[in-house]
């Protein structure tokens, strides 16, 4: 199925703010919902996958999520329970970023040579 | 020929990284958050420089660098603690080197025996003498 644009803002606010909340929690999951059929679960982890791209197309409008977009790799995962089917979203620092964040010094010189 | 893929920025941070070690020729620390992120850097590191390694890519000071350095994982207690790595100088050919002298061997004997006929013709040549030039009147030309 094919993507076409629409702004981040129009999302569902509560999408907004687990992507916001999962990157102040690196590597912990965050709960976006529970919902009793799991092709509800797939279809708003496809949406987080749609405002990805969105952000993506132009990083002027959201600035802020596209920073959370190249600092962190967002997953998705599905459980199970006896309720019914629970999303996580898990923001993991991706090797760019772990790498500037923990060798400052050594990312300046480098990324002023490649930049 | 096939067209060549970009380089991502990731693999660009680790060419320089190789570069800099190589142009300085000192030893490089790295921290990593924790033992999955070092490990796939160090994997990271190792496809970056592969096709300088294998000649697929033409940069000598890349394939030098893979050949003179290593990525070593120096590990913590913990797997969710900080891990570092570390480019360090191949030891055994630190140490190979340093043996020259006393094995009695010299940058010659390293050759491989395609690279020796190679050479070898290339002295022939050398050693051939040019042709007696034939000066005519018909080829100088009048002031």
């Amino acid at each position: 199925m094919s993507w076409h644009y629409k702004s981040p803002m129009t999302f569902p606010a509560s999408v907004l703010v687990a992507i916001r909340q999962a990157s102040v929690f690196p590597n912990e999951p965050y709960m976006l919902g529970g919902f009793t059929q799991i092709e509800k679960a797939k279809r708003l982890a496809e949406k987080i996958r749609h405002l990805r791209w969105c952000v993506k197309q132009d990083a002027t409008v959201t600035p802020d999520l596209n920073l959370i977009f190249n600092k962190f790799d967002l997953r998705t995962s599905i459980t199970e329970d006896h309720l019914g089917f629970i999303l996580w979203i898990t923001a993991r620092p991706t090797k760019v970023s772990d790498f500037i964040e923990l060798n400052p010094e050594l990312a300046d010189e480098v990324l002023a040579v490649i930049e | 020929m096939p067209a060549q893929k970009p380089i991502s920025r990731e693999y660009r941070i680790y060419l320089a990284l190789w570069r800099k070690a190589f142009l300085t020729d000192t030893e490089l620390t790295i921290k990593a958050s924790n033992l999955s992120m070092a490990v796939a850097m160090r994997q990271g590191m190792y496809r970056a420089i592969r096709p300088f390694r294998n000649g697929q890519a033409n940069d000598n000071e890349l394939r030098e660098a893979a050949e003179k350095f290593i990525i070593f994982l120096v590990k913590a207690d913990e797997k969710n603690d900080p891990h570092f790595l570390q480019i360090r100088r191949r030891a055994t050919l630190s140490e190979l080197d340093a043996m020259f002298d006393t094995l009695g061997i010299d940058e010659d004997d390293l050759l491989l025996s395609d690279e020796r006929k190679i050479n070898e013709s290339l002295k022939k040549i050398a050693a051939e003498k040019l042709p007696r030039q034939v000066k005519t009147p018909f080829f100088t030309r009048d002031e």
